[in-house]
C-alpha cells in the first residue's frame, strides 16, 4: 500500500462511514469538504503518527488541511 | 496471606441541579448542538453551595456499603480519589469515615486527576489481598463546578459534579482484580492544572500556566494523550494476563467526553457495543466518572457474573491507570 493509500484509509476510518474513497482528492479540504472537525483532525493526526512512526509538531498538524498537505508533512518527517 | 480481591458493591450519587447545553450556549458563543456534537454531553449535574465532595462521597459510599451488605465496622480502609477535596487537611476520607460511622480505618485522599479512582481501586485491592484489611471503601468524588471558569468553553461544556463508590473485599480466586497498569508523565504536568482548596492556583517557577482560581486544560494535548494512552495501557494489562481484547466483555473508560472515548475505541478496533458511554446525563465528573459509570452499568445489567471488564482512567499528571477485573457476584460465585 502506498503512503497515499494508507492516509486515505485513515481518513475513511476517522470519517465514521461518512467519507468514501472517491471523495478524497488530493486537494479536498478535510474540514470544509469532508466534514472532519477539529477533534477528528487530532484523531487523524494521532492515527497518522502511529501508522508512520513519526511525531508531528502542532504547527505541522494544524497546517495539514488536505491529503496533499498531509503527504507533504509526512515527506518532511520520513525523508529527514 | 494473599487472596483475590475485587469489587463487591457499588454506589453513585449525582446532585439534582442541572446545567444544560441551552444554558451554556446563552453564555458561550456556541450552539447547544455543537456542544453535544463535541462532547456527547447533554447536561451536567451541579452541586449546591453547601454540598462539597465529601457530602456526595458519603451518599455514594452509603449506597455501596448497602449493596455489598457490609457493616461500617467491617471497613478497614477508606481511599478518597479527588482533585477537589473539601480542605487541605484533614483528608476528606476522614470526614467520610465520620459521616458513615466507620469506627476504625486507615483514611487518605489520593490525587491523580481523572485516573484517581483506578489508582485507588488497585491500591485497595492490593491491601485487601495482602491481608492488611478485610474490606475497603473506595470513592471517586469531585465538585468541578467549584473550579470551572463559567466563561471558558473548553472546560465549562465538559465538567459536572458527582461521586461513585465501591466496596472492595475478598473474592474467589480468578475473580476480582486480575491485572493493572498505572503510570504518570510528570513532564506534561501543565496540560491540566487545578487550583488548591483555598481557591488560588499558584504555579511552579518557570511554569507557563497562568495563576488563577480556575482549572486550566490544554484540550489539544489532553485529547492526543488520552486516545493514545488508553490503548497502550489496556494493551499492557492484557499482555500481563495473556488475554486479548477479544476476551474482554466491556470497557469502562473515564467519561472525559464521547469523542475521546470513540477515538480510543476506533484505535483499539473495539466495537462501541463493548464500551460504556455514561456522560450524556452527567458530564465529565473527573475521578467520579468511572465508578458512576460502573454503578450504572451494574444497575442496567450490563455486567453479568463472570464478565471480564476493563477500567481505564487518564487525566491530570498526565496520569493513566487501567484495571482488568472479573466481576464477582456472591449469588452465583463468579
Amino acid at each position: 500500500m502506498t503512503r497515499e493509500e494508507k492516509v486515505k484509509q485513515l481518513i475513511i476510518k476517522v470519517g465514521e462511514g461518512k467519507i468514501t474513497e472517491d471523495m478524497i482528492t488530493l486537494d479536498a479540504d478535510l474540514n470544509k469538504d469532508l466534514g472532519l472537525d477539529s477533534l477528528a483532525m487530532v484523531e487523524l493526526l494521532v492515527m497518522t503518527e502511529d501508522a508512520f512512526g513519526i511525531q508531528a509538531s502542532k504547527d505541522d498538524a494544524q497546517a495539514a488541511g488536505t491529503l496533499r498537505l498531509t503527504l507533504a508533512y509526512l515527506d518532511k518527517y520520513l525523508e529527514a | 496471606m494473599c487472596t483475590a480481591a475485587g469489587i463487591i458493591g457499588t454506589g453513585a450519587y449525582l446532585p439534582e441541579g442541572v446545567l444544560t447545553n441551552e444554558e451554556l450556549s446563552r453564555r458561550l458563543a456556541v450552539t447547544p448542538e455543537w456542544i453535544f456534537q463535541q462532547t456527547g454531553i447533554a447536561v451536567r449535574r451541579i452541586a449546591p453551595a453547601g454540598l462539597l465532595s465529601s457530602g456526595m462521597a458519603v451518599e455514594a459510599g452509603r449506597q455501596a456499603l448497602e449493596q455489598a451488605g457490609t457493616a461500617p465496622e467491617e471497613i478497614g480502609l477508606i481511599i478518597m480519589a479527588s482533585s477537589t477535596p473539601d480542605a487541605g487537611g484533614p483528608a476528606t476520607a476522614a470526614l467520610i469515615q465520620q459521616a458513615l460511622h466507620i469506627p476504625q480505618a486507615m483514611c487518605f485522599d489520593l490525587s491523580a486527576g481523572c485516573s484517581g479512582f483506578v489508582y485507588a481501586l488497585a491500591t485497595a485491592c492490593h491491601l485487601v489481598s495482602s491481608g492488611f484489611c478485610a474490606k475497603a471503601l473506595v470513592i471517586g468524588a469531585d465538585k468541578f463546578s467549584r473550579v470551572v471558569d463559567p466563561d471558558d468553553t473548553a472546560t465549562a461544556i465538559l465538567f459536572g459534579d458527582g461521586a461513585g463508590a465501591v466496596v472492595v473485599g475478598q473474592v474467589p480466586d480468578g475473580c476480582g482484580l486480575l491485572a493493572s497498569d498505572m503510570g504518570c508523565d510528570g513532564s506534561r504536568f501543565e496540560a491540566v492544572w487545578l487550583p488548591g482548596p483555598e481557591g488560588s492556583r499558584p504555579v511552579p517557577a518557570g511554569s507557563t500556566v497562568k495563576p488563577g482560581p480556575f482549572v486550566h486544560m490544554d484540550g489539544y494535548q489532553v485529547f492526543r494523550f488520552s486516545m493514545r494512552v488508553i490503548g497502550e495501557s489496556v494493551g499492557r494489562v492484557l499482555d500481563r494476563t495473556g488475554l486479548t481484547m477479544a476476551d474482554v466483555d466491556l470497557l469502562i473508560p473515564h467519561q472525559a467526553n464521547r469523542r475521546i472515548v470513540e477515538a480510543a475505541a476506533r484505535r483499539l478496533n473495539l466495537p462501541m457495543e463493548k464500551v460504556i458511554l455514561d456522560m450524556e446525563d452527567c458530564g465529565n465528573t473527573s475521578a467520579a466518572s468511572i465508578p458512576i459509570a460502573l454503578h450504572h452499568a451494574v444497575e442496567r445489567g450490563r455486567i453479568p457474573p463472570g464478565s471480564l471488564f476493563l477500567l481505564a482512567g487518564f487525566g491530570a499528571g498526565l496520569s493513566w491507570g487501567s484495571c482488568l477485573l472479573r466481576w464477582y457476584d456472591p449469588a452465583t460465585s463468579c
